[in-house]
């Protein structure tokens, strides 16, 4: 008790000072321990095992991110509206199950290098199973056992502030951090994508399932019949609608025809009824004849001229003197006759056609009277039936009002059931990951200088115990203050005398 | 023991008390030289400190200091030798150092230069002093263990004791270790009836707290006073 009580202090605890002198007076104990610090900084430093580390980012999509439904990916309209929204904790739990590691560890033990693999913990190593895996020689213990050994190989947190996940992977070989993280990402990818299209696929059955039984609920109240009805009745009055206005079109065009006719009718009958001058009319005749004989001459010429002239007779060079000369003077009679001629012979003509045409012009307007009036006829019929047919459609309108919500819904469903099947065709995972290069960071758990420190500070507890433990157990006398402490009774005389002999 | 001795023998009171005086006027009147050994003391400060109090006990009347370790003998020799020269060098004191170990350490060399010897004959029995160039005597403590073996009546030995002690101002005792002491511890008993103080030296790193506690314990169990602690700075480890 008296020593411990030397030990203590009463401002500083510890007796620091005596701690002091007790390092001076178990000198060999003290130096030993500082051999110790010496011998365990670089031992510890060497003994652990390099770690080949690697960080990689990735990042998980959330209703926040999407800035609009049109922006959405189909999976994240998917996951929105059933509130399955993937989170961070979510991943967290997905990567750390059984399931999650035994796919990692099927892509690792199908890969080539799988023997160069090296899946011993730097941190936290797990010797009995680690031993028992080197030993494996086939692909079946390899699958049994790497799960155990994988999973403490990489961690997944979140990044404060960022919001981003970081895939930590660390092993003792590169090429197996590397492989960690391919694996991770690709079965990590391949997980959701799974979960995404059997959530849809259930959800696919479930609204197909609904629809049946909709559908069937609308046939029993006979929907379907009146929806087939009713579309009869839209074709039959499409038709009709057709029908009677190709009927208006030829209505309105015969009429156009039957006004035509009646007004040339009506005008030949005044051209018939009209007198021409007789002199005026000779004149004409004149003129016409002479017209006649011209072209007959010039048409004589021009047939002559058609021969060659070495292959034409002398006869024929005669007669077309003749003609040439005849074709002169007919020119010159014309001549004198004048433009008034022309234009009374054109009146004569005009005249003559009229009276000529004014029988068939009658007949036609006859016609077209009688065809006029079958149109009308016909038109009216058309009308008649549209109308009924129009009626008919209300009617069945207004039965189909009780069964629109039903059919609405249907409509609905079935719309939903095929946006969803489109979203199965492009569905995609909702993790993306960051590009990643192949460097990895190789280190060490612990610095020199941590190693420096923690092994300062341990061997500085360990001399602190063990000079008190020296101390508690050893009674010898090494300082005149002990006397003074432990024995109060005894008096210090004083010092023993020394001899310059000695 | 000591007190039991006293009340046997009343004059030996009384005797003291006439001793004292005697002691005192001998200190005024100092005839011999200086001591030799006395300058020959590296820390004359503790001698003198140390020797001012064995001369305070001495002046009342104690004379027969006793000295002991458990182990290291040299500091013990050394503090007899200091104390023996230092009464020696004030005063014309008749001093006996009592030893077992006159052949080894600080005395060897003195006793090689003892030439003179004396005997002192009581009641037939002889004892065999040397003297220090008249400075002090000598007397091993074997010579003390074969008196006590010729005697075969106590009260034979005890008065040659008592002879030996009355012969000398001044007895300064550099017992033998605990142990050698307790193996004859018979013959041990008689002697200590006269010794008066005992002084523990200390020696660092060689003396024990169980030590001390021992020889305390020892001395006291014969009524012997601890007069208190002398401490041996000169060893170190």
């Amino acid at each position: 008790m008296k020593k411990i009580s030397l030990l203590l202090d009463d401002v500083t605890v510890i007796n620091f000072r005596l701690l002091g002198s007790l390092v001076l007076r178990y000198k060999k104990v003290s130096f030993l321990i500082c051999l110790m610090l010496l011998g365990f900084v670089p031992y510890f430093y060497l003994i652990q095992p390099e770690i080949h580390q690697k960080k990689v980012f990735f990042k998980v999509f959330h209703h926040e991110v999407a800035q609009s439904a049109n922006n959405k990916n189909f999976l994240q309209q998917i996951t929105e509206t059933r509130g399955m929204q993937l989170k961070e904790e979510d991943v967290e739990a997905i990567v750390t199950s059984y399931s999650f590691v035994k796919d990692m560890v099927k892509r690792l033990v199908d890969s080539k290098n799988i023997k160069k693999f090296n899946f011993e913990s730097p941190v936290s190593p797990n010797v009995p199973f680690e031993k028992e895996y080197q030993r494996c020689k086939d692909e079946a213990c390899r699958s049994k056992l790497l799960p155990r050994l994988l999973a403490p190989l990489y961690s997944v947190s979140v990044e404060p502030g960022t919001g981003r996940m970081i895939l930590t992977v660390m092993t003792k070989n590169s090429q197996t951090t590397i492989e960690i993280i391919d694996s991770f990402h690709k079965v990590l990818e391949d997980t959701r994508m799974k979960h995404a299209t059997d959530v849809l696929d259930k959800e696919i059955t479930q609204v197909q399932s609904l629809a049946s039984k909709t559908r069937s609920e609308i046939e029993l109240k006979g929907g379907f019949e009146r929806i087939a009805k009713s579309e009869f009745l839209n074709a039959t009055i499409e038709q009709r609608k057709n029908e009677v206005q190709n009927l208006f079109l030829r209505l309105s065009k015969e009429s156009e025809l039957y006004n035509f006719q009646k007004i040339s009718l009506k005008e030949s009958n005044k051209a018939a009824n009209a007198e021409t001058q007789n002199l005026e009319m000779l004149s004409f005749e004149s003129y016409s004849k002479i017209n006649q004989k011209i072209n007959e001459l010039r048409q004589n010429i021009a047939s002559i001229k058609t021969i060659p002239d070495v292959m034409r007779t002398t006869t024929d060079n005669e007669i077309l003197i003749e003609l040439a000369e005849e074709l002169k003077l007919n020119e010159k009679e014309l001549k004198k006759l004048g433009n008034n001629t022309k234009i009374i012979g054109a009146q004569g003509t005009f005249l003559n056609k009229q009276i000529n045409g004014q029988s068939s012009i009658a007949f036609d307007h006859k016609v077209s009277s009688q065809q006029l009036k079958k149109l009308q006829s016909d038109t009216d019929i058309a009308k008649k039936e549209l109308d009924g047919l129009y009626i008919q459609k209300m009617k069945l309108e207004n039965e189909f009002l009780a069964l629109k919500p039903d059919m609405e819904y249907l409509k609905l469903i079935e719309s939903r059931l095929v946006t969803m099947r489109l979203k199965k065709t492009a569905i995609s995972s909702e993790v993306n990951f960051e590009p990643y290069d192949l460097g990895v960071h190789i280190f060490k758990e612990n610095s020199l200088m941590q190693i420096f420190v923690f092994s300062f500070v341990g061997l500085v507890f360990l001399l602190f115990l063990s000079l008190v433990f020296i101390f508690l157990c050893d009674d010898r006398i090494f300082d005149v203050n002990e006397i003074e402490r432990y024995y109060k009774d005894l008096h210090i005389i004083g010092h023993a005398p020394r001899f310059d002999a000695e | 023991m000591n007190s039991i001795l006293k009340n046997q023998d009343q004059t030996f009171v009384g005797d003291t008390n006439s001793k004292k005086e005697k002691h005192l006027k001998l200190i005024e009147n100092k005839k011999n030289g200086e001591s030799f050994f006395f300058y020959k003391v590296n820390n004359p400060d503790q001698l003198t400190k140390i020797g001012r109090s064995y001369l305070e006990d001495y002046k009342k009347g104690i004379k027969s200091f006793a000295f002991s370790s458990m182990s290291y003998k040299a500091a013990q020799q050394r503090t007899v030798l200091g104390l023996a020269s230092y009464f020696d060098h004030l005063f014309d004191l008749k001093i006996l150092i009592v030893s077992d170990s006159l052949q080894k350490g600080m005395f060897e060399e003195l006793l090689i230069s003892s030439k003179m010897e004396k005997d002192i004959v009581h009641h037939g029995k002889k004892m065999t002093i040397k003297s220090f160039h008249h400075h002090f005597d000598f007397l091993c403590f074997s010579s003390l263990l074969d008196l006590k073996k010729q005697t075969i009546v106590n009260h034979g030995h005890l008065a040659v004791m008592k002879a030996l002690v009355d012969s000398y101002d001044v007895i300064l005792w550099d017992t033998p270790i605990i142990d050698s002491s307790k193996r004859t511890e018979m013959i041990y008993s008689h002697i200590m009836g006269h010794l008066e103080s005992v002084t523990l030296v200390v020696s660092p790193v060689i003396t024990s707290s169980t030590d001390i506690n021992e020889v305390r314990k020892y001395f006291s169990s014969y009524g012997v006073d601890i007069k208190g602690v002398i401490f041996d700075s000169t060893h170190k480890e």
